[in-house]
């Protein structure tokens, strides 16, 4: 029996010190996870946390022959989609940032010096984080699932407990709104798309 | 294949999961569809740019112990809560997402 099984079977027992190994063993991973979800750190250590809290609870339900980091994963995400609470905003790297000597603008003194093109695909990108925050919460967890956390689509229908069918339709959904709102975003900013840059490029080279 | 079952499968397609056969048909739709060829491109780049923004993050310092922390804290709620009740409900109310209020009296 592998250090998980064991740490698991011992906090099935009602042990809190083998489940604060398990805690410290999955806890980057799925704070990780829950910042890509929430978009901040606070929301994410807030999130985090109560799923370490519910899985205690729900640990006896536990099969020990299941992947424990698949069930964290499905308890963090199903906390997410069905635990509204209001989100903090999230930090846009145009915002100032505090430090001990002040407020600096992030990027600003490396901008300064960047081409036209590596500007405009950092803003494409911001764009995107932008519209991924957009998105309803189903599609966003399918994205930070496979884009993010690089899940294949067999771990996916695992987590979220559906057929492999539901997810390749909802991550094709999902992308699709994606491009939607990102094209939309850069579009009202006046950005080019990747594929116009390049176009652009090849007519000026 | 037509372009609205093209745009079904197209994150499948990215993603290397269509058989071969349902590649081999949206290449050969692609080959003559520009308007497909341009959604997927795009879709491509916003996933690629999806995947630049990940972060691989450390929990906070100090992590773990808040989580047993709010687990004994819930604990000796469900403790206070047991005076009085049936040990069943003092167990469901000590796992509960947000502490039950002791009733008045």
């Amino acid at each position: 029996m592998d250090d998980v099984k064991k740490l698991v079977q011992q906090a099935q027992r009602g042990d809190i010190g083998a489940f604060e190994q398990l805690v410290r063993l999955y806890q980057d991973k799925i704070y990780t996870l829950t910042f890509h979800l929430t978009g901040n750190q606070a929301d994410a250590e807030d999130l985090a946390q109560e799923a370490f809290v519910k899985a205690f609870c729900a640990l006896k339900g536990f099969r020990n022959e299941a992947d424990f980091g698949t069930w964290m994963h499905r308890i963090t995400v199903n906390l997410w989609i069905n635990v509204r609470r209001r989100e903090k905003p999230t930090v846009s790297l145009d915002e100032p940032v505090r430090t001990g000597e002040g407020e600096v603008q992030r990027e600003l003194a490396a901008a300064a010096e960047e081409p036209q093109e590596v500007l405009e695909r950092k803003e494409f990108q911001r764009f995107v984080q932008r519209a991924l925050r957009e998105l309803s919460r189903e599609h966003r967890v399918v994205l930070v699932l496979r884009e993010m956390q690089g899940f294949s689509y067999e771990d996916i229908a695992r987590v979220l407990g559906c057929s492999l069918g539901t997810v390749k339709s909802r991550i094709n959904r999902a992308r699709a709104a994606l491009k939607e709102k990102a094209r939309d975003l850069a579009g009202e900013a006046g950005v080019a798309l990747p594929r116009e840059r390049r176009r652009r490029g090849g007519e000026n080279g | 294949m037509n372009c609205p079952e093209v745009r079904q499968l197209c994150a499948a397609y990215l993603d290397g999961e269509l058989t071969p056969a349902e590649a081999a048909a949206l290449d050969a739709h692609l080959a003559k569809c520009e308007s497909c060829a341009a959604e997927l491109e795009l879709e491509r780049e916003v996933a690629a740019a999806l995947r630049e923004g990940a972060v691989s993050l450390a929990a906070p310092e100090g992590f773990a112990r808040s989580v047993t922390a709010a687990l004994a804290a819930r604990q000796r709620g469900r403790l206070l809560l047991t005076r009085g009740r049936p040990p069943v409900n003092a167990r469901r109310a000590g796992c509960r997402s947000f502490p039950a209020r002791p009733s008045p009296g």
